[in-house]
């Protein structure tokens, strides 16, 4: 398997490990998404296709150590990473702003859906009141996530090129 | 069938797939499936391994915090142990008494309830469930419904295992209903998760329109399930509000559980082990 796809599904996999365990207990307070960021941040860095993908495997981990509903965050956070992509390509990336940006509103988005997608499988979380209380005030700090790791995910991949 | 439509019959047939696997993983299962087993399995000693660093990290972290407040926190101690020696005389003559109570009312809990002590090693993922793993599974005994506690009371059930680790179903999650008594009444209610969205609270939902719940209620366990043991600290009332058409009144529970630090949990044998 190249170095490229593995990096991927590496990088995913420790997103996930660290969304469980340090994500959860340090910032327990904090709605962080740290597969989201990390699918986003692949997105902008490296076009749709592996944003997609980043977006598809870290869903499908996290949805599989959740044990439920087993599908949807595949799906919402493929379709994040797969926008941010599109995004990549109409913007200049190399600004922080942009990953700040489009980390907050992404998240917000990739939370909406999975609340949407959940209603539409019988599974009622109040929308209103997790957009104000929870998915909105996440906006700012989700956003700083996504930029951390885009700087993250800019030098393995300097790294990796220049191995290559 | 050109490409195009080959195109959009695969994509419809992998929508399809996956909309089979949520509508199949919506409630409540039997079992994990195998690629989930594996998975847990596989990421249990990583999990295990962060969060003893992260724990040891932030211990370090208090104790250098907390270094320049020691000198101060010592003078207050020290009257405080004045003080705690006082009470201790008189709480050990109302030990006494509780003692003698305990056993008119039969209270003595059953020593045939089988402990197993285990580290939370992760927590889930996705933050609209309240789950957490815990690094014992089938392999030391435990079993899909047993009771997981704290000295200060419930944390939930446990919902699955694989043969190292084991989920937990926190009493705050949607899923999740237990019976439960009103401490100082004794009546039944039923105690509900909020869920992702329920900000750490809980629903007591009394039986009847009859029943009196007020503001600073103990909740504790039933004993009518046949999962939690009688007399377990759930949480208490924090506020009371009125139903739709003014019918019932509804209690909010804050746990006494602090879910968000909890390193290590006692799991205890189901009902009809020790039956």
């Amino acid at each position: 398997m190249p170095v490229r796809q593995l990096w991927i599904i590496g990088g995913m996999l420790f997103a996930v490990l660290m969304q469980s365990t340090l994500v959860a207990a340090a910032a327990r307070w904090l709605r962080l998404d740290l597969p989201a960021a990390m699918a986003i941040a692949f997105g902008l860095l490296s076009g749709p296709l592996t944003g997609s993908m980043a977006g598809l495997i870290g869903g499908l981990l996290a949805d599989m150590l959740t044990g439920r509903l087993i599908g949807l965050g595949m799906l919402t956070h493929g379709i994040v990473g797969l926008l941010s992509g599109l995004l990549s390509r109409r913007l200049f990336s190399e600004n922080l702003l942009v990953p700040f940006v489009a980390g907050a509103l992404l998240i917000c988005l990739e939370q909406m859906l999975y609340l949407l997608g959940a209603r539409a499988f019988g599974v009622v979380i109040p929308l209103g009141k997790s957009l104000a209380r929870l998915i909105l005030p996440s906006l700012w700090y989700n956003g700083l996530l996504t930029a951390l790791c885009f700087v993250l995910i800019h030098k393995v991949n300097a790294y990796l090129a220049d191995g290559e | 069938m050109g490409p195009k439509q080959w195109r959009w019959a695969a994509l419809a047939l992998v929508s399809l797939i996956i909309a089979g696997v949520i509508s199949l993983t919506i409630g409540q299962r039997d079992s994990l499936s195998w690629p989930e087993v594996a998975l847990r399995e596989a990421l249990a000693p990583l999990q295990s391994g962060v969060s003893r660093a992260y724990r040891i990290f932030s211990d370090g972290l208090s104790f250098v915090v907390n270094l320049g407040n020691l000198a101060r926190e010592n003078e207050e101690l020290r009257k405080e142990v004045e003080q705690l020696r006082a009470e201790r005389m008189a709480l050990l003559e109302a030990q006494r008494e509780n003692e003698g109570l305990r056993q008119m009312l039969q209270l003595v809990r059953d020593t045939r309830t089988k402990v197993v002590v285990a580290e939370v090693i992760a927590r889930a993922p996705n933050a609209w469930f309240n789950t957490l793993t815990i690094g014992k599974g089938a392999v030391h005994g435990l079993k899909k419904g047993m009771a997981v506690v704290t000295p200060e009371g419930v944390v939930g059930h446990i919902r699955s295992v694989t043969n190292r680790t084991a989920e937990v179903l926190l009493i705050l999650d949607q899923r999740s209903a237990l019976g439960a008594r009103i401490h100082r009444t004794g009546e039944v209610v039923l105690v509900e998760g909020l869920g992702g969205a329920g900000e750490g609270r809980a629903l007591v939902k009394p039986l009847s329109r009859e029943i009196d719940i007020r503001p600073g209620d103990l909740i504790v366990t039933s004993g009518l399930s046949e999962i939690y043991p009688k007399g377990l600290t759930v949480g208490v009332v924090e506020e009371i509000f009125e139903g739709n058409y003014g019918l019932s009144s509804y209690g909010v529970l804050k746990p006494v559980v602090d879910f968000g630090r909890l390193e290590w949990v006692a799991v205890l044998s189901s009902r009809s082990e020790w039956q």
